[in-house]
């Protein structure tokens, strides 16, 4: 009774996947097309939650061309996380990065200018996206620092700020390769080492 | 207590049986398209031959599907791998990344070769030929850096 039972299950499992297999192999084309044209789909769907259209609230002062204050307290809030080691806060700040990068929205660009803008806000809201989503991987989230730190830099460079700022650069970060970040303070604490070395770092210019 | 074991074993028999009927996601691009890094760089036959062995299942539109992508759950489990990964890199749309993500992706690519972080070790479990040798990791690094200088 009980080898019966088995013999069954064995050949009702059988059936169905010689069915299943053959059933799939038979679709696979017309599915694959589907396919195509849902990724696309998905891929401008992505796109558009990416880019700057959603609204913002920030008001545009002086001469800049847009409001950089929210995206740079979040920015300057994780790497005061990652200079204490602290994986888990630098992870909530970058969260946090990733809706101010997403509402973001530059004023009185020219077209180059928007394009630029655009692409820099697509790679940094990745970075931020990978550093909020590696909670427990600090090397990790530090390699895309190394990345997003630059995408900031270069967000300043055409959106402009009031507040005064220093690019600092570490010719230890990045496996000796050196990198740079960007900070609010003339005193030097190092994301990409940590408390190992706090102080590593030179202010190599300073952003008015 | 052998009913009791026969019972579960139906349920779970039914289970196995009912999940086979999940509907799939099937990754496969009949040509190759305008936008794929091959066409988009010159990158050498022997790299783009490791590209493809160890990376494009996962980060293009075309997977080469193994026997056991039939049976679920584990399609069930590529197809989201498959999802993920094209999320992050996908070598068929490479020629529609902006310089600046085809940078950072080529730099990303470097660093995760050099670091062994892809290709994935639980992939590398079923997908041995996948497996990256030091001699085809430096190949890939090489171009990779050759690439983003020449980019700069």
């Amino acid at each position: 009774m009980k080898k019966i039972n088995i013999k069954l299950m064995i050949a009702v499992i059988g059936v169905t996947l010689i069915m299943v297999s053959c059933g799939n192999n038979s679709k696979q084309n017309n599915e694959a097309h589907n396919q195509e044209k849902s990724m696309e789909h998905d891929l401008s769907s992505h796109d558009h939650e990416g880019s700057i259209e959603s609204s913002d609230t920030s008001a545009n002062t002086g001469e800049m061309n847009g409001d950089l204050a929210s995206v740079l307290s979040n920015y300057f809030t994780l790497n005061e996380s990652l200079a204490k080691d602290d994986a888990s806060e630098a992870a909530k700040a970058s969260a946090k990065l990733v809706t101010s990068l997403k509402g973001f929205k530059g004023s009185k660009l020219s077209d180059d200018e928007q394009k630029e803008v655009n692409d820099i806000l697509e790679t940094a809201i990745e970075h931020a996206e990978h550093i909020s989503k590696n909670a427990r991987d600090i090397g990790h989230q530090r390699e895309h620092l190394i990345s997003l730190s630059i995408d900031i830099k270069d967000l300043i460079a055409i959106i402009g700020t009031s507040q005064k700022l220093y690019e600092v650069f570490c010719p230890m970060a990045n496996n000796n390769n050196g990198a740079i970040w960007i900070s609010n303070e003339e005193a030097i604490s190092n994301p990409y080492m940590g408390t190992k070395m706090p102080t590593c770092g030179k202010v190599q210019s300073v952003i008015n | 207590m052998k009913k009791w074991l026969k019972k579960i074993a139906i349920v779970l028999v039914v289970i196995f049986v009912g999940i086979q009927f999940i509907p799939t996601d099937v990754n496969h691009q009949e040509y190759i398209p305008k936008t794929d890094i091959s066409y988009v760089y010159d990158v050498p036959g022997n790299v783009m031959n490791i590209l493809q062995t160890s990376c494009y299942d996962c980060h293009s539109n075309n997977t080469n599907y193994p026997w056991y992508s039939k049976v679920q759950p584990m399609r069930f489990l590529m197809d989201g791998h498959i999802r993920e990964g094209k999320e992050d890199l996908n070598f068929s749309e490479f020629g529609d990344y902006s310089q600046r993500k085809q940078n950072n992706k080529l730099d990303r690519i470097s660093k995760q070769v050099k670091a062994d972080e892809m290709p994935l070790p639980s992939y590398l479990l079923m997908h041995s030929n996948a497996k990256l040798s030091d001699d085809d990791k430096q190949k890939i690094i090489y171009w990779v850096e050759t690439r983003l200088k020449q980019n700069e």
